[in-house]
């Protein structure tokens, strides 16, 4: 746990009035705040930043303390206990701004609780909430668990929760899961679960949406005279592919609904595309030479 | 459609009647009337808590709130976008 500088956070020098902190930190509030920059991890911890050096240096008596110890925060915690023994024990009373609405203890760093002792009691219109905050999740799959739609069990808030994700889901898709956020009392509504996905192509395919593409080696001779070869598909099968004489390199040929499933339509499959990449003989003997030599003569 | 009445969610909220008129004038949010009353459809109040942020503690007006909304909408369809597109150049690299 290492000291923070709220002054230099706020970016104000340590006599600034309470004016000027007041100032300070509702422009960068109105700059950082969560709601007015969707999705944006790093105006995020800005927010959280800024709004515990204002939670510290709007309160007089936190940035009295604050100022006092500094660097040397440590020992104000045994200097706090000393004095408590001597005076009665008094509550810090947190005033001014009302903060984001989701803000909770985990919001604020070890460096606060350690010298303030957590968050402030929020009071008001906030805690009276009629719908529970929504809860953001993130989740990792790799592309081979997302071929059919599978029952996972994921920990929320320190709740298990079971839900079914459906097959085809997108890289960095979100779904909603009702009623799975904050719960709030009797009459009120409980937030909503935000899960964004993030899929990660474990396979030699290329996704294109519910496409998928395979690039395969073809010898030089099949696709001069045509044969057939066998290639994987996606659920780890093997499909025997017919090969026309006289195929050229890059020729693409499509294997209708070897895709992935499409999200939420069951049955409903892409299609893979096989290119293939023609590959030419090389160290060829003196006779394979003469042989192509004679070929190429009667062209 | 669930709903909440104005009056309800005013006193829930602890903000006036007015603030809600006034998001309903900008026509920031939708309200329905229900037996002569106004009332807040569920799934707008995510939506009025956002605003409502904005407006106690960002001290945001009611025009910077309209600026704002139709920025983040913008805003989310382009972060769709963006997604989509670094999907399909993923399928390029």
């Amino acid at each position: 746990m290492k000291f923070i500088d709220y002054y230099k956070i706020l970016g104000i020098s340590k006599n600034a009035s309470e004016q000027d902190i007041k100032k300070v930190y509702r422009k960068l509030a109105r700059k950082y705040h969560p709601d007015v920059n969707p999705d944006n991890k790093e105006a995020e911890k800005k927010f959280k930043e800024i709004n515990e050096a204002n939670e510290v240096l709007s309160n007089p008596e936190n940035r009295k303390k604050y100022d006092q110890y500094g660097k040397d925060w440590k020992h104000a915690e045994e200097f706090e206990k000393a004095k408590q023994q001597q005076s009665q024990q008094r509550q810090y009373t947190y005033s001014g701004h009302q903060g984001h609405s989701s803000f909770s203890e985990e919001d604020f760093s070890d460096f606060f609780s350690s010298m303030f002792g957590g968050a402030r009691q929020q009071s008001s219109r906030r805690q009276r909430q009629f719908k529970g905050n929504d809860f953001h999740a993130e989740m990792h799959l790799n592309l081979t668990d997302v071929l059919n739609s599978k029952k996972h069990t994921i920990t929320v808030n320190g709740k298990n929760i079971r839900l079914t994700i459906p097959a085809g889901i997108e890289n960095g898709q979100v779904i909603k899961i009702k009623g799975y956020g904050e719960k709030v009392g009797e009459g009120g509504v409980n937030g909503d679960l935000f899960i964004r996905f993030t899929i990660n192509n474990n396979t030699q395919f290329k996704r294109d949406n519910n496409d998928l593409h395979l690039t395969v080696d073809l010898d030089f001779y099949t696709a001069i005279l045509g044969g057939e070869i066998i290639i994987p598909t996606i659920d780890g099968k093997k499909v025997k592919l017919k090969v026309k004489p006289e195929t050229q390199n890059n020729t693409k040929v499509k294997l209708k609904g070897k895709g992935l499933a499409y999200y939420k339509k069951k049955g409903l499959h892409g299609d893979l595309y096989v290119t293939y990449n023609i590959k030419t003989p090389t160290n060829l003997t003196t006779k394979e030479k003469e042989l192509f030599t004679q070929l190429s003569k009667l062209r | 459609m669930k709903t909440i009445s104005v009056q309800q969610f005013c006193i829930h909220y602890d903000v006036p009647q007015s603030f809600i008129e006034s998001l309903s004038n900008f026509e920031l949010i939708e309200l329905v009337e229900l037996d002569a009353h106004k009332h807040i459809p569920l799934k707008e109040i995510n939506h009025i808590e956002k605003l409502m942020r904005m407006h106690y503690d960002l001290q945001v007006n009611f025009e910077g709130l309209d600026i704002i909304n139709n920025m983040i909408n913008q805003i989310n369809s382009l972060q769709t976008e963006v997604r989509l597109l670094k999907n399909k150049l993923e399928f390029y690299e």
